[in-house]
């Protein structure tokens, strides 16, 4: 059975038995909305509830409200509509490109989404400080690879050493990539401005990625390693991917929506 | 980065949200240019001691390498002392 077959008949079963759903899970009743209320459903019961679908290509209230009913009592919480939907904000940026996340808008009510932004911050600070270590640990290796070609004029063989360090600095320039994207996707579900994520990405990340991409060709040109880890090609292509979706989220967005600028803002 | 905003709404989200670590990552950043810097020393050919002014005078000091006159103080003026004939002490005493 189709996925959107589940969830549409998961959401039809959640619209006409939603105040019942919502005593169960001990939530104010209407206070979740239809869409909210489906995704803590699927959380709690997902296994179960799909079953029932594959076997009945339908899903009955009455049976959806008795499994429930029979989940322990401390799962019939609202704390676990609360996992349920950070769990589903989670899914929405996780592993997805940035114009994704822009194009999907907000997830949630209001209320949810303001209870949300402290989380969302934090996600976006422990991002960008994994950005900072590997920028630090990136300086280090460097270093070392520098240490390790010893003079400039004297001519070095291309050791496995080098190439270690190589691949260790391909390491860290991929982690990156994935902890910026993470971090400017909270940023911009969290409301920032786009452009403004934007600067501060090219500045902390792009930038010094092109020129780390530039002066690595030139070290592999030199060394001959053409057969090795071919690191100025994976850091040239992850700044130009990072660009790329910061260009596509800034169009598919229009700048300062929803935020304006505490310089420029005059109430 | 600058991550901080201010809504259209007060009531709706705080005035401002900024990130403490802004500061931090400058300084990462910085560090990491430095390394790069590094590299980039390293790849680029070393600089070699102008021909053009030895030719000119016709003169030069044989006794010194390219290395030493790189990284001698008062590189240019000790090589000009050099160049005339001088020990270097004139070109020492005009600073």
């Amino acid at each position: 059975m189709s996925d959107s077959g589940y969830w549409h008949a998961l959401e039809k079963v959640c619209g006409l038995h939603g105040d019942a759903m919502a005593q169960v899970l001990r939530l104010r009743p209407g206070y979740l909305r239809t869409d909210e209320l489906t995704i803590v459903v699927n959380f709690c019961l997902e296994h179960s509830l799909r079953q029932l679908f594959d076997a009945a290509g339908f899903l009955r209230g009455g049976d959806v409200l008795s499994l429930l009913r029979a989940l322990p009592t401390d799962q019939r919480h609202p704390r676990t509509a609360v996992n349920a939907l950070q769990w589903y904000d989670r899914s929405g940026l996780l592993n997805r490109k940035l114009p994704a996340v822009v194009a999907r808008g907000p997830l949630f009510q209001p209320s949810i989404e303001w209870a949300f932004r402290g989380q969302r911050r934090s996600h976006t600070e422990h991002s960008l400080r994994r950005v900072l270590e590997n920028h630090r640990a990136l300086a280090d290796a460097i270093d070392g690879l520098v240490d390790q070609l010893g003079h400039p004029n004297v001519t070095v063989a291309a050791t496995a050493s080098i190439r270690g360090q190589l691949r260790k600095i391909q390491g860290l320039i991929r982690s990156s990539e994935w902890h910026a994207r993470t971090a400017a996707g909270w940023a911009i579900k969290n409301d920032f401005p786009t452009d403004r994520v934007g600067d501060g990405l090219f500045r902390i990340y792009i930038r010094p990625l092109r020129r780390t991409a530039s002066l690595l060709k030139a070290l592999e040109d030199r060394l001959k390693l053409n057969n090795g880890p071919r690191c100025s090609a994976s850091a040239r292509r992850a700044a130009r991917r990072i660009a790329l979706e910061l260009m596509d989220a800034a169009a598919a967005r229009p700048p300062n929506a929803g935020c304006v600028d505490p310089k420029t803002r005059t109430a | 980065m600058k991550l901080s905003c201010a809504s259209k709404d007060p009531n709706m989200y705080p005035a401002t949200a900024d990130i403490d670590i802004i500061d931090e990552l400058d300084s990462a950043t910085r560090l990491l240019e430095q390394a790069l810097d590094r590299l980039e020393h390293w790849l680029t050919p070393q600089p070699k001691a102008p021909s053009g002014a030895a030719e000119q005078t016709g003169a030069r000091d044989h006794t010194t390498t390219a290395a030493q006159r790189r990284t001698a103080p008062y590189g240019r003026m000790t090589e000009a002392g050099s160049a005339s004939g001088s020990t270097g002490r004139a070109a020492r005493s005009s600073c």
